[in-house]
């Protein structure tokens, strides 16, 4: 839930409301929105917004690919399936220190803090805009909003009237159709029922080899948003999937070391989710939100079960100060499985809560001057409580600039990984000559685990220059204490003569920092023309403290480019004609597994309006590089394959 | 909430303007627009349809709407009324307090963000002024309000206290009456 954020409108689009006629206003459908919403430039925080528009004009054909045009962010491609995305740093493919949502719904992994980016997929089109916040939103969002927050958030139903089916075809083995039904539902509310299928196959790895990644998608779900009453709006969501995925991977075999393996595995979900919101007339909204996720990955044959139950009150504004209350209660389930000698999570099952409180006031100083006051109280089973407190002022020297200044705290709670778990981090096989025997590693969780604390200090500056430009300028510095650490433990002789057991503790013994400046360029110098530019840098760096047993620092085993850039150039031939070119780089990254080299990229995106109703788009991607590699999986087990060149074809149908 | 796909939306249609087809008409008819943005461009226009004593805003050197909060209508206001003039007068937008002085040389007192009590003060001194009283619930155009700007499910329609409207000395347009649900005094002081 939280509080959401209202996009301004640009002056040329405010001038279209203007100019509509006083019969055409009353006849105006009212959107069913928040009041908690604030307008982006009152935004006391690094926020990025990517739009329909956005994703649409860019060819985007995954959640996780829109996320490239995001400052700050680091996406990158494990292999077909599987991703390494994260905000300021700490990427890897376990990275665990960004929240993501889905229409209000918590999508990351209590198992290991992560998302599973693959199985984050709906009707593309259907999505209205993906907000991205970086840095953390703990105060309202509560734990794991350490380095990012990321809400996706789809149209309401009543703007989803209609047929619209999608086929597109790409010549790297890629298939997808898509089709959705809106319309009404009796005279207060509007629904949308919605399917996709889909089929990728498998891309080569760095080697030049097959890299089994093929994947098979199915999935549905459906959308009610209705007025009760005058006052309460109510909205329902669901979905449903199953995926079939290809994983090539090194398992451990203790003659040889690692051999590789190739596996298919079936994940599915499902979810439901209902929210309802009351206005009063005094201006005051509560809304209250519950929802049920059901998840199975085949891989770590796992099933967790949450239940989440989120209410919030706004209260009217009173005097200077708009405040906002909360609370929620979240009951999770699960249960693992186990592969002997390769991991193992302890117990097999489990059930535990978390609840939290959170309070924000907005105290409005003056007309140029505004204070955030953020508060969230949260405890989980694991660690006990978390109290995670923001402090956040906003300037407007102008009406079109706003300089703002934040210090917040932020917690990522221990996840049920590492509370027990032993994994097969790392082997030597017997054929290294310095030793006779297999040595493998094991990392191993364990109670009394903490949870890793944040603290950043952020400020920004944004500027809209007249109707045509407007930038963004964030600067960051994070401290982090309490992260994770593995330690050297036991050694574990009985299984010798076979092999050697050498055990890694995680611990809280490492610290670091982050620190970092990131821009956002929107330029529109005519209304055929527009262009967007994204840099960022970024610095890290972590260390352990001495004593007791040695010890070294494991962020989520990868690393993070230090300096990124993305522009995207618009340009419309004609009314019913557009390109989109998209160029990246992405700077070096360095894994402990291997190094990769830093790349540029190149996309182009056409698109014709045939007709009203019928879009024709083709696009290539990487056309600089016939191959290139993204990301390994620095832990060792997902053997990466490279982002391949690749054409695709796409035809978007919409009839009433 | 739906800005961007009105947007969106505008863009296609200055496109299929360009082109002489009507075809994404329907379409834009469809967009929701936040209620916030809906009441801004109502309050915007009303100055189109209303008429205000010339004797009372001799000498001013602005056109004013006045403001007791500044939430999310009245910022969609401010950006709305850049640049913008009426009756050759620059439109501007003050905050003000229910004093006398301060409500002196108001067109429009928009009461959003303070309690029942407050509002009462507000009317109470603007009560002799010729300043168009306006609010968000029904309930205001009933207890002393000119004018209310009310969500019925999924539109917004003008509630008007006509009686109370020519009282003060203002008047209004036919076409804006036409839209709105003429009400009443409940007490009549």
């Amino acid at each position: 839930m939280g509080l959401l954020l209202a996009l301004p409108l640009a002056a040329r689009e405010l001038s279209e409301l203007k100019a509509l006629s006083l019969e055409a206003l009353a006849n105006m459908p009212v959107s069913i929105a928040s009041h908690g919403e604030r307008a982006l430039d009152d935004a006391a925080a690094a926020v990025f917004v990517i739009t329909a528009e956005d994703i649409r004009r860019a060819g985007v054909t995954h959640v996780a690919d829109a996320l490239r045009m995001v400052p700050g962010l680091n996406v990158a491609r494990i292999d077909a399936n599987t991703w390494a995305i994260s905000a300021r740093g700490f990427n890897g493919r376990y990275a665990n220190k960004l929240l993501v949502l889905m229409d209000g719904r918590s999508v990351y992994s209590p198992l290991f803090s992560g998302v599973y980016w693959d199985e984050l997929d709906t009707f593309l089109d259907d999505i209205e805009r993906i907000e991205v916040i970086r840095g953390p939103g703990a105060s309202v969002w509560g734990a794991n909003a350490v380095n990012g927050v990321i809400n996706i958030i789809t149209r309401s139903a009543q703007d989803t009237i209609g047929q619209a089916a999608n086929l597109m075809a790409g010549d790297d083995g890629r298939l997808a159709l898509s089709f959705r039904h809106g319309a009404a539902f009796g005279p207060d509310a509007d629904y949308r029922v919605w399917l996709k299928a889909s089929r990728q196959e498998a891309g080569e790895r760095l080697s030049g080899e097959n890299g089994r990644d093929d994947s098979e998608d199915l999935r549905g779900g459906f959308r009610l948003d209705g007025m009760l009453s005058g006052r309460d709006s109510l909205t329902l969501l669901g979905d449903l999937y199953r995926r079939h995925v290809g994983q090539s991977s090194q398992r451990l075999d203790l003659l040889h070391g690692r051999r590789e393996s190739a596996d298919h595995y079936r994940n599915d979900g499902a979810s439901l989710l209902g929210r309802w919101t009351r206005e009063y007339s005094d201006g005051a909204e509560s809304t209250l939100q519950l929802y049920y996720d059901d998840q199975r990955h085949e891989e770590v044959l796992e099933r967790h079960r949450t239940v989440d139950l989120d209410f919030s009150y706004l209260f009217p504004p009173r005097g200077r100060h708009e405040l906002a209350l909360g609370g929620g209660y979240r009951w999770i389930a699960d249960q693992v499985g186990r592969r002997p000698l390769f991991f193992e999570i302890l117990p097999a099952s489990r059930r535990y809560a978390l609840y939290s409180l959170f309070a924000q006031d907005v105290i409005t100083l003056d007309e140029r001057w505004s204070l955030t006051l953020g508060v969230k109280l949260e405890h989980n089973d694991f660690s006990g409580f978390e109290l995670q407190p923001s402090v956040r002022l906003l300037w407007h020297p102008t009406s079109r600039q706003s300089l703002w200044l934040s210090v917040a705290r932020a917690a990522r709670t221990p996840n049920r990984g590492e509370l027990g778990v032993r994994g097969s981090i790392d082997a030597f096989p017997a054929s290294l000559p310095s030793s006779s025997r297999p040595v493998v590693f094991e990392g191993v969780g364990r109670p009394g685990f903490r949870s890793e604390h944040l603290l950043a200090f952020e400020a920004g500056y944004r500027w809209r220059v007249g109707d045509y430009l407007s930038l963004d300028i964030a600067f960051f510095h994070n401290e982090y204490d309490d992260l994770r650490s593995l330690e050297v433990g036991d050694v574990d002789a009985s299984h010798l003569p076979d092999f050697l057991i050498l055990e890694s503790l995680f611990g809280n013994r490492a610290s670091g920092y982050a620190r970092g400046a990131e821009l956002a360029l929107d330029w529109r110098p005519a209304a055929a023309w527009r262009g967007q530019l994204a840099w960022s840098w970024l610095e890290t760096g972590s260390s352990v403290s001495s004593g007791g047993n040695p010890a070294y620092p494991t962020g989520n085993g990868g690393g993070s480019p230090s300096t990124q850039f993305s522009l995207r150039l618009d340009h419309d031939f004609s009314a019913a004609l557009s390109l989109d070119l998209w160029l990246r780089y992405v700077g070096r990254v360095r894994n402990p597994d291997q190094v990769i080299p830093a790349y540029w990229s190149l996309n182009a995106h056409l698109e014709w309006q045939a007709r009203p109703g019928l879009r024709l788009s083709a696009s290539v991607e990487n056309l600089l590089d016939p191959v290139h590699p993204e990301y390994s999986d620095a832990l060792g087990s997902v053997l990466a394959t490279e982002a391949p060149r690749a054409a695709w074809l796409k035809l978007h149908w919409e009839w009433p | 909430m739906m800005k961007r796909v009105i947007r969106a939306m505008a863009r296609h249609l200055a496109g299929a303007a360009r082109l002489g087809a009507c075809l994404w008409l329907p379409v834009m008819a469809l967009a929701a627009v936040p209620d916030y943005q809906i009441r801004a461009v109502y309050l915007f226009n009303l100055p189109n349809f209303v008429g205000w004593p010339e004797a009372a805003f001799k000498g001013m050197s602005s056109f004013d709407y006045c403001i007791v909060h500044r939430g999310r209508v009245e910022k969609t206001l401010a950006s709305l009324i850049e640049g913008e003039f009426r009756e050759g007068r620059p439109v501007r937008l003050r905050q003000v307090a229910a004093r006398p002085d301060d409500l002196r040389g108001c067109r429009v007192l928009y009461l959003r963000g303070i309690d029942l009590l407050e509002r009462r003060d507000y009317l109470r001194v603007g009560a002799s002024l010729p300043v168009l009283t306006v609010a968000d619930d029904a309930d205001f155009v009933r207890h002393g309000g000119m004018m209310a700007l009310v969500r019925e499910r999924r539109r917004i329609r003008m509630y008007i206290n006509l009686a109370r409207v020519r009282r003060q000395g203002l008047k209004m347009n036919a076409r804006l009456l036409q839209l709105a649900r003429i009400i009443d005094d409940v007490d009549l002081e």
